[in-house]
């Protein structure tokens, strides 16, 4: 039987309206289409009924039951008004239970949330604070526009609960109302009693109420929510004693949005904030590293930088030894931190030294952390720690320590010949990559100090055949142009690759042009034809446009004023700078202030 | 912050425990990270798990592994990711705590009393406290204890578990559950556990001379105190402390580079007198984690390479390990593993000494040797030779 008047009222009585229900959903039923609803409805038949058995023992049970189903992902959303009627009662647990079931179902079933109400606004007048939070937190969990207008009254109550743990969970529901509906939240004064909440007398409270407001603040069009003056500040350096870990976290976020007026003041909160480096949870002790890399800035006193420095290391060294998950987002921050100074692990390099069983993403960050701490005390160390690198299995990490080798070459110039001399020596191992790899690094060595170590050019010809890679033929070949006059067979070897010319890539193609005129300036008798002959397989022969409009202009030049030419190609090359992998200088600026957080570690 | 907290048991992949908490994040996000950790399985092995933060159509996932179960999270929000494992790590030891041990069976027995913690630990996805001792006072559901057998095997499990090796340990691992303050008439013994753990972590160059060592130590206390009676702690009287890793001097005791206390710890009177003074709540925890880098090495390793004459693809590798402890002092299950090269055809095992308590297995999946010593005396050396064909080549010069 349809019943015609399917509106609802609140003032109905609790069984009246429970009936209606029923009937409704019957008739619901019966509409939808049942498959496969035989195994189903036994199961949910039998939950019906054990929710609406007079043992209590027996209600609690399905009660279990039901939220089992609900995690594996049953729908039992069918039980609705019978877990409903379970609502009321003096036992704790199963009240949990129920608003549990509750803040699950109530997005699919809105309507009869409303039912509801009733009991979560009595519940708030509870004499049992916890019952007071519980409803609260409910409540504000249930993101139903029509519990809004009901939520309003008991959260004013709640937030000025003379129970902290009543008040604390009132802060975070005024964040829930306001993702819902930020006008009611502005206009209810809600917002504004939080920012009375920062100077509350319990930690946690303020806690949480710091955590509410950062998030209305982030998602506010005027970002001028919470703002920290004088008094905030004293309140919230003296709640960040006090407070559990997780509101340190929050405490100190805050902080670190906070810009310190002068230098004075900067130290006085970096003061109180450098003792968390001795608490036990990690976070922690990011966060504050965060709050005092961001409040450097503003001190201006060198000393006190100076102990700053020395204080944050041992810290940071101390949150690698764990499991290598975290172990990588520590490194990646530590790579950020160091980024912007290095000077504070300067002699902490052998930590990063990589472990046998470390995962191959945790080697990798190690590296670039360590190319960033080299310097003349370390290198020596640094550089038998890389040959042993590079003879390890893993192909891509060793093309990295080769890479590294070189990095450090062009860092550290009291250190290149000890770096070429390992060079050399892995070249020696005719490790097909590694050679490679060595060549390329050798080629920017000798950018860098130019006609300093041309007396391993033989060495390095006589690995021509081990070639195969483009970027490693370009490197030899470049070297091959640029040293011509040291290189006795220098046109047989630039010859070689000119019969190979269009299987070439187009780097390969571009240097063999350029070296070819480069030998034909420094040996112009015996190598006329070659160059020549690159120019006129460039010109004619070959695709690709750049390439052909060098060699055009080349062309030009060489037969027009071979003099000229002379000094185009004699231009000391610019002064090269260290090629690391480095982000970007303001996105790391950013990074610190926004958090280190998980884009620090994309 | 958090939008979605679960547990899953990846050998039928079932959802054991979902919490949704600011409904922003799709309900199958735990099957999306199904799918990953099955393709990366299937890549990579089932030992090796994917990296611990990964985006999928723009929700981080982030997950740790903790007893065979996969404590995950998700968010939308750049969210601190240090936190976030030290949060999962947090609600692990808060099920131990309350259910007494973490396995699969007892998490699908206590799931309501999980839900219950869930609810109080973390409130619109930011974490709200995991003190056991505060939780306490408001949890009111009962624990059901997972039956006797299963306990062997999560202790097992527990002794794989990353980075621990509990060695011979006398006692099993505590399983009882802390008690409801609710719960008046459950007779409680007074009792507290205090465990030291170290781990030592040394380079050896390939002469045997040390680069680098470094020992990570904590001290775990798990009380089952009736009230918060004070412990005071007092270590050995010969340390010092100083950040400055230059100056570390072993004459004169044991230089810590770096410690941290838990909360409820006083340290006040640590630079001087080396006392903790503990007021231990209910539960585990960590009450301190120092760090300290020295030379002072128990064991010293010396491999040596030597090309066999007449046989020009064998060689002969010879590891002797040395200890530099008291003789009477022993260390016990000690594995060396010693990875051979790619080209490895064949390997052979003989002891040079006559202890019978140890054993070499060659692992030819992996191409290590596992050299596994029971009892290891102090002031002694022991020495394996491995003999290792290799695949034979010619090679042109």
């Amino acid at each position: 039987m349809m019943n015609s008047d399917s509106s609802l009222s609140i003032k109905d009585s609790t069984y009246a309206v429970s009936t209606v229900v029923k009937s409704i959903m019957t008739d619901f039923r019966i509409s939808r289409p049942n498959f496969f609803s035989t195994p189903k409805k036994g199961e949910n038949y039998e939950l019906r009924a054990d929710l609406n058995s007079e043992y209590r023992d027996r209600r609690k049970d399905a009660i279990k039951k039901v939220i089992a189903n609900m995690t594996v992902g049953k729908d039992v959303s069918g039980l609705f008004p019978d877990v409903l009627k379970n609502m009321q009662t003096d036992d704790l647990e199963q009240k949990k239970l129920v608003y549990l079931y509750l803040m699950n179902y109530a997005k699919t079933q809105p309507e009869l949330v409303i039912l509801a109400v009733n009991t979560f606004v009595k519940d708030t007048d509870d004499s049992n604070p916890l019952i007071r939070a519980l409803a609260i937190r409910t409540m504000g969990c249930i993101r139903v526009e029509k519990i809004i207008d009901y939520l309003c009254e008991p959260l004013r109550k709640c937030l000025r609960d003379e129970n902290p743990y009543v008040r604390k969970t009132a802060a975070i529901c005024v964040a829930k109302l306001y993702d819902l509906s930020p006008n009611l939240a502005i206009d209810n004064g809600f917002v504004s009693t939080l920012q009375d909440m920062v100077s509350d007398a319990n930690p946690m409270v303020v806690a949480n109420a710091v955590t509410a407001l950062a998030e209305i603040n982030e998602s506010s069009s005027t970002k001028d929510i919470f703002i920290i003056n004088a008094p905030t500040l004293t309140k919230l350096l003296v709640a960040l004693n006090e407070c559990t870990e997780w509101g340190r976290i929050a405490i100190l976020a805050a902080l670190a949005e906070y810009k310190p007026a002068d230098s004075k003041e900067a130290e006085h909160i970096v003061e109180r904030v450098v003792p968390q480096f001795q608490h036990v949870n990690g976070s922690v002790v990011l966060s504050a590293i965060k709050v005092i890399m961001i409040y450097m800035r503003a001190i201006k006193n060198e000393e006190a930088i100076r102990q700053l420095v020395r204080k944050m290391a041992p810290p940071l060294v101390t949150l690698l030894a764990s499991a290598p998950e975290v172990q990588y987002v520590a490194l990646r921050n530590i790579n950020i931190i160091l980024q912007k100074r290095p000077e504070i692990l300067a002699n902490e390099m052998r930590v990063f030294f990589c472990k046998y069983n470390d995962p191959p993403y945790v080697k990798i960050e190690k590296l670039e952390i360590m190319i960033k701490l080299a310097n003349e005390r370390n290198i020596d160390q640094l550089l038998s720690e890389l040959k042993e690198y590079a003879s390890e299995v893993d192909v891509d990490f060793v093309r990295k320590s080769v890479r590294a080798i070189g990095q450090c070459a062009i860092k550290i110039s009291e250190a290149s010949e000890r770096c070429v001399n390992v060079l050399l020596d892995l070249i020696n191992t005719k490790v097909n990559y590694v050679v490679q790899e060595a060549i390329v690094v050798i080629k920017d060595i000798f950018r860098k100090y130019p006609h300093k170590y041309e007396g391993i050019i033989p060495t390095l010809c006589q690995n021509l055949d081990a070639l195969d890679e483009p970027e490693a033929k370009a490197s030899l070949i470049w070297i091959i142009g640029e040293y011509a006059e040291r290189i006795e067979n220098a046109d047989e070897l630039i010859l070689t690759f000119l019969d190979t010319f269009h299987d070439e890539n187009f780097q390969v193609q571009l240097q063999l042009v350029t070296a070819s005129v480069k030998l034909f300036l420094k040996k112009p008798q015996s190598a006329q034809n070659i160059v020549q002959r690159s120019l006129q397989i460039a010109t004619t022969e070959c695709d690709n446009p750049d390439i052909r409009d060098r060699a055009y202009i080349y062309w030009r030049l060489l037969s027009t004023d071979p003099q000229a030419a002379k000094v185009l190609s004699w231009l000391s090359y610019p002064f090269m700078i260290a090629t690391q992998s480095r982000t970007d200088f303001t996105f790391c600026n950013n990074c610190l202030i926004i958090s280190l957080g998980c884009c620090s570690v994309r | 912050m958090i939008s979605q907290f679960f547990i899953l048991s990846p050998q039928r992949g079932d959802t054991l425990i979902f919490r949704d908490y600011r409904h922003d994040t799709p309900r199958d996000t735990s099957d999306l990270f199904l799918d990953k950790l099955k393709t990366w399985h299937k890549e990579h092995g089932p030992d090796q798990d994917p990296p611990p933060i990964f985006n999928v159509d723009g929700v981080q996932i982030l997950f740790t592994n903790i007893q065979g179960l996969y404590f995950v999270c998700t968010t939308k929000f750049n969210v601190s990711t240090f936190m976030t494992f030290e949060l999962l790590d947090r609600i692990a030891s808060l099920i131990r705590d309350f259910c007494g041990i973490l396995s699969e069976e007892c998490v699908r027995l206590n799931s309501s009393l999980i839900y219950e913690l869930l609810d109080e630990v973390i409130d619109y996805g930011y974490p709200q406290t995991t003190s056991t001792d505060q939780l306490k006072s408001v949890i009111y559901e009962e624990p059901v204890l997972a039956k006797k057998e299963n306990i062997i095997i999560d202790s097992i499990t527990k002794l794989r578990a990353h980075g621990t090796n509990l060695g011979v340990s006398s006692n099993k691992p505590i399983s009882k559950p802390i008690v409801n303050s609710h719960d008046e008439g459950r007779y409680k013994q007074n009792e507290v556990f205090i465990d030291i753990i170290e781990r030592i972590v040394a380079f050896f160059a390939s002469d045997g001379m040390t680069i680098h060592s470094e020992i990570n130590g904590s001290i775990q206390i798990k009380s089952y105190l009736q009230d918060n009676s004070e412990i005071r702690i007092t270590l050995s009287s010969n340390m010092a402390h100083g950040r400055d890793t230059y100056n570390s001097d072993d004459r004169f005791g044991i230089m810590f580079n770096d410690y941290k206390f838990h909360e409820s710890v006083d340290s006040s009177d640590f630079e001087g007198h080396r006392q903790m003074i503990i007021f231990p709540p209910e539960g585990e925890i960590t009450a301190m984690i120092y760090r300290i880098s020295g030379d002072n090495l128990p064991f010293r390793i010396f491999p040596q390479i030597l090309d066999v004459p007449e046989s020009p693809n064998k060689i002969d590798i010879i590891i002797r390990i040395r200890t530099d402890f008291p003789e009477d002092k022993i260390a016990t299950k000690c594995t060396v593993i010693v990875p051979l090269p790619h080209i490895t055809q064949s390997v052979s095992n003989e002891h040079l000494d006559g202890f019978a308590d140890q054993s070499a297995r060659y692992d030819s999946r992996v191409r290590k040797v596992f050299w596994t010593i029971n009892k290891l005396k102090g002031g002694t050396e022991q020495s394996l030779k491995i003999k290792v064909g290799l695949i034979f080549f010619w090679f042109y010069h």
